[in-house]
């Protein structure tokens, strides 16, 4: 292939143009990738947000409290929830659910879809609670799977950081222990965490796939599921394509947060 | 018509009818949480689950022809009639100002000629009035891009559109003559629910949108822009008020609906694709029920154990069958075939496929009507061909000189085989080529599975020995022999070939009525069934399950594509 058609195959790509699919000739793979890539952001979100501050603040806790009955009880919780396969989890998270629901006499947990077009038009409220409805099940199953691992590293990392020279000088020097923890050892034992939470998520925006499928989500977990299905390739290269945007996004995030974190970091 | 079960259409028609019911009622709208009964005041909805993804917003192409887009247009479309779940024809006299009528039935007269005339209030839901051009120009748009009407367009089924001449439109009515010694004993089904896109169009929207339906290239833009467009548009009781081709759509009364007014405010379909999550959303109420494509076993028996669910299970317009491919030189033997299908045991592969779910099945015994229909006749009774009688299949080969040497079947010292037996890598083929490998083992007939995800290209390149797929159909028959058996169909395509057969398949098509049809039908199959080409297993199961606690008027039509959403218009909820 010449340099020009090079040329313009990019400038195709660039505003969205990844060329025809097999899934017929309406079908617009940038436009289905935007659009499944919002349903995604919105269902992992709120996951990784609430994965995130559950690890960071078990992992922390496991680690001041070794060995303790506190920090068995989160570590067979963490290799518990390390341990479920999604769809099983998944499907058990739905069963719950409807048993809630059955338990208090009302629908509080949807199971299906994200019932965004039958809220349309109707009061803000009641849009949250539709929303609230759609997302709580498959936002805990996805939180739980990310933070078994995260609440691990952030384990190890603490402990590490705190059997460190500098941790036992600031000791010396008669800081309290409270601002010895938060001030000099967790920001730097958020550094490995930062790096494994830029790929995991970077991973999860992409592949939620079988928590998408089991609560019937349309995002790029699915897309990918049907391109697949339909032999799709120029949809896959798509995919693919974004995936590899979102990993290198999540790196140069996650380089960034190095910096703030650790003040002997400098990008000169 | 396609859809995920099934893999070929046999008739160019697809779908069922409706007589819209009377039913009133309004109310407040909730949205999450309990949905309204209309009896505390709330909105009267209810949540209808599809099981796969729409592919396109229209049916008409290939990409839209499925039984999904014509659930998901339900309400939506107007057409003239339909078969009901009793298997009798009915017109829409909403839509019809009077029965359709048959002009000329004689090709040998003049043409084959029917008029089509619309009430007179029947308007789109702009108020636009619905005329004899909307009917001209679903047919232009329905035909194959070599007629010359509708440039670039991929319609499927077009064959009872191609065969027309030409339509004159006076007002409401429409006037259809056919080519020169043509005749359709299915022509009252161009329009109705059974038609290519399960219904017909609003003309006016392309002289709106500034295309002149008279050009065949203005015409392909109007057919793109119909596929592609979610419809803002009705002609029937719903219409389309939110949704997309990925996750659901929404439907509220077309405000300007000539017929009784719907008594829902709001039908949610939601697309499903995965039935294990069914059970727990019709649990939680968050679906009232559905029509599924496919047969699952483990819904069914699930459902069947939920106390307010309704669930039938009956066979399904998709027909699973077992071909032989005649261009292998080996498979020229109708001896050697017979023996084939003799050793195949039908009743075990229906039995272990659905005899849990379904044990009323009922093997299929004839390959164009069902044992319902009022011309079936049983083309197999007599036959050993699909009992499992391995005796029989020995002694047929036996007879014609076969050996059975160390158990591998041999014909003058040479192996018999081993054939490619193939399928799609579904649960019940899975079953079924397994089965069929072990029960010709015993013939001494080696096969190798392959299975494939590519099924049309399989059979179009005629890449197997032995094959087991699936026909789609309808009460519509005419077209189905010269599909399946015509030498000069692309889809025979095992090559079967036989001057007779080829001469009552074109009868069968040409016939002035159903009745000669069906006659000429039987004939071709008279002599096609001792020729071991084809052997019909079993219709599949299909299962429809609904609330019978809050749904009224709601029940399956396995007659039609739309299922249960046949007569969506009178669908209701329990006060």
């Amino acid at each position: 292939m010449g340099d020009r058609n090079r040329r313009k195959r990019r400038h195709r790509t660039a505003p969205g143009e990844f060329g025809p699919s097999t899934q017929g000739p309406h079908y617009d793979i940038g436009t289905a990738i935007a659009e499944r890539l919002w349903t995604t952001l919105r269902l992992v979100g709120a996951s990784m947000v609430f994965a995130l501050g559950l690890a960071i603040i078990t992992g922390v806790i496991s680690a001041l409290r070794q060995y303790s009955k506190l920090d068995y009880t989160l570590t067979f919780v963490g290799f518990l929830a390390l341990a479920l396969p999604t769809f099983w989890f998944a499907g058990i998270m739905q069963a719950a659910g409807v048993k809630f629901n059955q338990l208090v006499g009302d629908q509080v947990f949807a199971t299906i879809g994200d019932g965004r077009f039958r809220a349309e038009g109707a009061p803000l409220w009641d849009q949250f609670l539709n929303a609230f409805a759609h997302m709580a099940l498959p936002t805990i199953v996805l939180m739980l799977i990310s933070f078994a691992s995260w609440s691990r590293y952030q384990r190890t990392s603490m402990l590490e950081v705190m059997n460190s020279d500098y941790v036992r000088l600031a000791r010396a020097k008669g800081l309290r222990n409270h601002t010895v923890i938060r001030r000099h050892a967790l920001r730097t034992a958020l550094i490995p965490l930062t790096t494994v939470v830029a790929i995991g998520v970077a991973g999860v925006i992409d592949g939620a796939i079988l928590t998408e499928v089991v609560f019937q989500w349309r995002g790029l977990g699915d897309f990918f599921i049907t391109a697949v299905d339909n032999n799709d390739s120029f949809a896959l290269m798509g995919w693919l394509l974004l995936s590899g945007t979102i990993v290198i996004l999540a790196n140069l995030v996650a380089d960034l947060l190095y910096a703030v974190l650790d003040p002997r970091i400098r990008y000169e | 018509m396609s859809d995920q079960g099934c893999d070929y259409v046999q008739a160019p028609k697809d779908v069922g009818t409706r007589r819209r019911g009377d039913v009133s009622g309004h109310g407040g709208q909730r949205l999450w949480r309990r949905r309204g009964d209309g009896g505390d005041g709330g909105a009267k909805e209810v949540t209808w689950v599809i099981n796969s993804l729409p592919g396109a917003w229209q049916a008409t192409s290939l990409a839209g022809g499925s039984v999904y887009v014509i659930q998901m247009l339900s309400g939506v479309l107007p057409y003239t009639g339909q078969w009901q779940p009793d298997a009798t024809y009915e017109y829409d006299m909403n839509v019809l100002a009077e029965e359709p009528e048959l002009i000329n039935d004689d090709p040998d007269e003049g043409p084959f000629e029917w008029s089509i005339t619309l009430a007179e209030d029947a308007v789109w839901s702009d108020g636009e009035p619905m005329t004899g051009e909307d009917l001209r120009v679903s047919w232009m748009l329905g035909t194959s891009p070599d007629e010359g009407y509708c440039g670039g367009c991929d319609p499927r089924a077009a064959a009872s559109f191609d065969k027309v001449e030409s339509v004159e439109v006076d007002g409401k009515t429409a006037t259809f003559q056919l080519k020169e010694g043509l005749a359709d004993p299915e022509w009252m089904g161009l329009f109705d629910a059974h038609s290519q896109a399960g219904g017909f169009l609003p003309a006016h929207l392309a002289e709106e949108n500034g295309w002149d339906v008279d050009d065949a290239d203005q015409l392909g833009e109007f057919y793109d822009w119909l596929h592609a467009e979610r419809p803002e548009w009705s002609g029937g009781p719903y219409m389309i008020t939110a949704g997309d081709l990925e996750n659901e759509v929404v439907k509220e009364p077309n405000p300007n609906y000539f017929g009784e007014a719907p008594a829902l405010d709001k039908i949610t379909m939601p697309y499903n694709t995965d039935e294990g999550t069914f059970v727990n959303a019709f649990v939680n109420s968050e679906i009232d029920g559905g029509n599924p494509a496919d047969y699952s076993e483990d819904v069914i028996l699930q459902l069947q154990d939920v106390a307010n669910a309704e669930v039938t299970v009956a066979e399904g317009a998709t027909w699973e069958h077992v071909d032989l491919n005649l261009k292998n030189e080996t498979l020229q033997d109708v001896e050697l075939r017979r023996a084939i299908f003799t050793a195949i045991d039908r009743d075990d592969i229906a039995n272990r496929n659905f005899g849990a779910g379904y044990p009323d099945y009922e093997l299929k015994n004839n390959h164009v009507f069902g044992s319902d229909s009022p011309y079936y006749v049983d083309h197999f009774e007599g036959e050993t061909q699909g009992t499992g009688d391995l005796d029989e299949a020995k002694s047929i080969l036996e007879e014609a000189g076969y050996e059975l040497d160390g158990g591998t079947l041999t014909l003058d010292g040479e192996e018999i085989g081993p054939f490619r037996l193939r399928s799609t890598d579904s649960t019940v083929r899975n079953t079924s080529v397994q089965l069929i490998q072990a029960q010709l083992s015993e013939i001494g007939i080696t096969t190798n599975i392959e299975m494939t995800d590519d099924l049309g290209g399989m059979l179009a390149a005629t890449e197997y020995d032995i094959v087991q797929y699936g026909w789609s159909g309808s009460p519509y028959f005419t077209s189905n022999p010269e599909q399946f058996w015509h030498s000069e169909s692309g889809s025979n395509f095992g090559g079967y070939s036989n001057d007779e057969v080829d001469d009552l398949a074109g009868d069968v098509a040409n016939a002035p009525d159903l009745d000669t049809a069906a006659e000429h039908a039987n004939a071709a199959m008279e002599i096609l069934v001792p020729e071991a080409y084809v052997l019909p297993i079993m219709a599949e199961p299909n299962y429809f399950f609904a609330n019978s606690d809050r749904l009224v008027n709601v029940h399956d039509n396995l007659q039609s594509s739309y299922r249960a959403t046949y007569n969506i218009g009178e669908w209701d909820v329990a006060s």
